[in-house]
């Protein structure tokens, strides 16, 4: 075997000709006043071409033949196959699980077999090297002769649910490598399942092609048999909604689609880790699409994952999918009441302010109807009760009808509560004292202070002039957005000594303060110079009642820290990037660990509260976790295996011809055995001979000047 | 060592320092215009007596010798020895063969012959003697007549420091015209390679010694000349006939040598047989050295022979 292109070198015998042509041509005559002495007669006797000078040129010419033919890398007849140079590469996508004919192997496992039989059949001289490709090369060992370390990287290759990006490049990486090998037996073996979407954008313009022409590199596209059973794949499943309240349900959506050309029957099944909590079976005709939908009840505060399977088919890797559910937290306040404001018993409703509040922040729970499905409720207590509750535990604290708490302890720890990022809701009724509810509580105030209280003869209406209020809080109440406010009269409130540090969120149309807002810390205070009682004003009488109370609720709470900017659910496609938050491990820098089917790690930086997920090609659900916060939520990844895998649309042996600029390409498993004719390269006595030829003219060239110069 | 181009003319101070203190002297009488230190062949009033002769008529009074008409009743006028300034030539080859580049910044032969005259005529000037200057190509192309002084020798620099001249082949028959013209007694210098024929230059040579002139032959070669250093294949050109050949040095060395070997002692004999004094200087030379320890030399065989 011959590398052809390499002959053009044979045009290299020219080259000594043209180099005297040209120093002739470039010689610059050199002047010499004595040039008479040169006797023309020597001179013509230098010229005069001997025998010695023709043994001469012709052992140059043979050097450069030699040179040329060494250099196209002449081959020749031999016993036993040549040193071989074989570059295997492996497809790992999720399509190589396919089963076999015998339908309990999958593809993967028999070609890796076959793979681990080259790999041992390899002999002294041989240089293998295995690629493991999917959606990027996994593994790449580079030409070994070392036999052993490729098995145990053939033996170690897995198999991903990713798909096959990375499979064609790879092919090409082998083809230059092998470009750069000398041995006479050069062969490039891809095992795959030839899937068409892997080489489908190539076809066109191969750059196969030109690596193949002008090598001795064979080209050897494995294609073995598979089932093509009937098949249903699960394209997806996603919950609806993508985050609930705890106690609340949510249904799932499984998208299947029968790919066989035969109706299908399949149980769709919805599990929590291995236990299958409900089954929906379904019919589907050839080509079919169906969405179908399970109900879920969330009765547990943490994140779960949850799995989707259909039962056993032709192709099982694509029969399950992973979807997570987020919680989000309840919001609690605690309605911290004088004396004067009892609570209710059962199902009575009180009128009284304190009772009208809470019926308009959460219905149901005020009624004691709520079944725990609200995202809100409402724990009353009397004033005494404060200081043994832990105020962390609530979003906002509402002190109603209060003018001193039990001692001056509790209003530090309030106010510590605040600055911490809580909300308080300051409503003092017509019993309180204004001075005393000044000088008490004036740690909360920001500098407001209550004047008298003050009971105009007609009952003063709201200011629906947003341009007099400093803080847009209740904006939509001035403008009308939750109904009439001409109906909305305030008969007795208290004037405000000093504004403080506070905005001015509701005032009376005659400039009166009735709600102001101010910050303090990370939290907000809420001072309303009225209550809710009947008797001092008719809006809890209106229906911008609820409004009103969930709008300075809403502004009062205090962000869930746990899930700030993170609520989204963590769901990717297997090998694709994905930032996931996790504020809970803000600060804590180290790595995140996702444990699932496999065990990955992600650096989080201290500043960050978020990972950048990637690589992670086994579909699962993956729990996070970190070593410096073993209490915190659970949070969970969902890694789906690549929709496009089921595809079964493969590469005819023609397009693999045309990929390959016409060389056929296409082999069984069992046809790699005569890959190979028995040639070996003529390395060794090339050699020899050019370094004779090269003896031969040195010695030659030598003894000539020698004479010469004698 | 002296450098020179075309333009100007570079003498090392070195040079002339050491040339300074010796003087120019010429073997033979001398005929000089003014008067001077060296001997003349004419009768004059230095105090170097020769003779007495008789009176005649016409002879200058103040020359009779008082104490021999008083012994003797006669009248004898003394002869005294006439000392006059001598006139120095240089016949300097300026034909292509002289102007051949040499190699490593070297100055060519043509420099080297130039500051050589220089620095001589600087010694001849400084002794009060007068200078001369041909330059000869293929045909004469200078000629500057014997003169005193340093104005004299400024304009001789000039002429030096670019002297002109082409061609060449043909020293000897132009350097006897010039012979012609020079007169009898004297010193002469004559500056070329003496690689044209040497028959004409040796026929000058005769000439110049038939009329009293000391004669120098001093033949200026390059260096790469005397050693043919080349070892690559080179066609080599000659500067006067354009002829060309071109061979592998290393094979033609031996024979070169041994031709240049037999011509220069061809000169060598020549002159050693007729009395004219001969120096070879190439471009490589100490001419420092050598030129002070060739007048050095001189001088002393003139004192001798004196």
């Amino acid at each position: 075997m011959l590398n052809p292109l390499m002959l053009l070198g044979l045009l290299g015998l020219g080259v000594p000709v043209l180099i005297h042509l040209i120093n002739r041509r470039r010689m610059r005559p050199r002047p010499l006043a004595t040039l008479e002495f040169l006797d023309q007669q020597d001179v013509a006797n230098v010229f005069a071409p001997v025998p010695r000078d023709v043994w001469q040129l012709l052992l140059r010419l043979l050097l450069l033949s030699l040179f040329v033919l060494l250099m196209a890398r002449l081959t020749g007849p031999s016993a036993a196959v040549g040193p071989r140079a074989v570059a295997i590469v492996m497809d790992n996508s999720m399509s190589m699980k396919r089963p076999i004919p015998d339908g309990k192997t999958a593809l993967f496992e028999s070609q890796r077999a076959r793979i681990l039989e080259l790999v041992r059949g390899m002999k002294p001289g041989d240089y293998f090297s295995f690629t493991l490709a999917g959606d990027k090369t996994f593994a790449s060992t580079g030409f070994t002769g070392d036999r052993a370390a490729l098995e145990r990287c053939v033996t170690n290759a897995w198999i991903s649910d990713g798909g096959g990006r990375g499979l064609y490049p790879a092919i090409e990486d082998g083809l230059r490598e092998l470009r750069s090998r000398r041995a006479p037996n050069t062969a490039l073996i891809v095992f795959s399942d030839q899937q068409l979407r892997n080489y489908r954008s190539h076809l066109e313009n191969s750059t196969l092609a030109p690596l193949l022409r002008g090598s001795r590199i064979k080209p050897v596209f494995v294609v073995d048999p598979v089932t093509n059973g009937p098949n249903v794949e699960l394209k997806g499943a996603e919950f609806h909604p993508e985050k609930t309240y705890l106690g609340a349900s949510g249904k799932v959506t499984a998208r299947l689609h029968n790919a066989s050309e035969t109706q299908q029957v399949v149980t769709v099944a919805l599990k929590s880790g291995p236990v299958t909590l409900e089954t929906r079976p379904c019919n589907l005709a050839s080509g079919e699409t169906a969405h179908v939908e399970i109900r879920q009840m969330f009765e547990s505060p943490n994140d779960t994952a949850w799995g989707v399977s259909l039962s056993e088919d032709g192709f099982p890797a694509d029969n399950d999918a992973y979807a997570t559910m987020r919680m989000l937290k309840r919001r609690q306040v605690l309605l911290v009441t004088s004396a004067r404001y009892p609570k209710p018993e059962g199902l009575t409703l009180g009128t009284s302010g304190a009772d009208l509040f809470s019926c308009a922040v959460n219905p149901a729970e005020a009624t004691g109807e709520a079944r725990g499905e609200t995202f809100i409720s409402v724990k009353r207590v009397p004033v005494t009760d404060l200081e043994r509750k832990a105020l962390s535990m609530y979003s906002v604290v509402v002190l109603y009808g209060l003018e001193e708490l039990a001692s001056p302890d509790v209003v530090q720890d309030l106010a510590g509560y605040v600055r911490q990022g809580g909300g308080l809701y300051l409503i003092p009724d017509a019993a309180v004292v204004s001075s005393t509810f000044n000088r008490e509580l004036a740690p909360l105030l920001s500098g407001f202070q209550l004047g008298d209280l003050r009971e105009p003869k007609l009952a003063a209406p709201l200011d629906d002039n947003e341009k007099n209020v400093a803080d847009p809080l209740l904006s939509k109440l001035i403008r009308g957005e939750w109904g009439t406010i001409n109906d909305i009269l305030f008969a007795r409130y208290f004037d405000t000594l000093e504004q403080g540090n506070t905005r001015a969120a509701l005032k009376t149309r005659d400039g009166d303060i009735l709600l102001a807002v101010a910050e303090m810390g990370k939290g907000r205070v809420c001072i309303q110079t009225h209550s809710w009682n009947v008797e001092d004003t008719s809006l809890p009488r209106s229906l911008s009642f609820v409004g009103v109370a969930h709008a300075v609720l809403d502004r009062l709470s205090r962000p869930d820290a746990d899930t700030e900017g993170d609520d989204r659910p963590d769901h990717i496609q297997a090998g694709a990037f994905h930032r996931m938050m996790l504020s809970q491990f803000r600060g804590l820098g180290g790595e995140v660990t996702l444990e699932g089917p496999r065990t990955y790690s992600f650096k989080i930086a201290p500043e960050d509260a978020h990972i950048t997920v990637k690589d992670i090609y086994v579909a699962g659900a993956y729990r996070a976790t970190h070593s410096g916060k073993t209490a915190a939520r659970d949070r969970w990844l969902a890694v789906n295996p690549s929709p496009e895998e089921s595809a079964a649309e493969f590469i005819t042996a023609d397009q693999l011809t045309d990929l390959c600029g016409g060389v056929r390409a296409t082999a069984t498993s069992d046809q790699l055995d005569g890959l190979f004719r028995p040639r070996r390269e003529l390395l060794a006595p090339l050699l020899a001979l050019v370094f004779a030829a090269l003896a031969a003219e040195t010695a030659g060239g030598a003894f000539l000047r020698r004479r010469r110069t004698d | 060592m002296a450098n020179g181009n075309t333009n100007s003319l570079t003498i090392d101070p070195r040079l002339l320092e050491r040339l300074k203190g010796i003087e120019l002297k010429s073997r033979f009488l001398v005929r000089g215009f003014y008067e001077n230190r060296h001997r003349t062949r004419d009768f004059g009033a230095s105090n170097e007596f020769i003779e007495h002769r008789d009176y005649q008529q016409g002879d200058d009074i103040r020359r009779i010798d008082w104490r021999v008409f008083a012994r003797t009743n006669r009248l004898f006028v003394k002869r005294f020895e006439m000392e006059a300034n001598m006139r120095v030539h240089f016949i300097l080859d300026t034909s292509d063969s002289m102007r051949v580049p040499a190699e490593d910044r070297r100055p060519t032969k043509l420099d080297l012959a130039a500051c050589i005259t220089g620095a001589v005529a600087m010694m001849a000037v400084s002794q009060q003697d007068s200078v001369g200057l041909f330059c000869i190509g293929d045909r004469m192309e200078e000629a500057i007549p014997a003169r005193q002084g340093m104005r004299h020798l400024a304009q001789l620099y000039q002429h030096l420091g670019a002297p002109r001249g082409r061609g060449g082949g043909n020293f000897g028959e132009v350097a006897w015209e010039v012979m012609r013209r020079l007169g009898r007694r004297g010193v002469t210098f004559l500056l070329t390679d003496a690689l044209d024929p040497l028959d004409p230059i040796f026929e000058t040579l005769k000439g110049l010694m038939v009329r009293e002139q000391d004669v120098t032959l001093l033949q200026v070669l390059d260096e790469t000349e005397l050693t043919f250093p080349f070892d690559k294949m080179t066609e080599f050109r000659h500067p006067e006939s354009g002829r060309r050949i071109m061979g592998d040095p290393l094979a033609l060395r031996a024979r070169y040598l041994a031709r240049l070997e037999a011509h220069q002692e061809r000169i060598r004999a020549f002159c050693h047989q007729q009395g004219v004094d001969y120096l070879r200087v190439h471009n490589g030379d100490d001419l420092i050295t050598l030129l002070s320890s060739h007048f050095l030399q001189r001088l002393v065989r003139r004192s001798i022979r004196c």
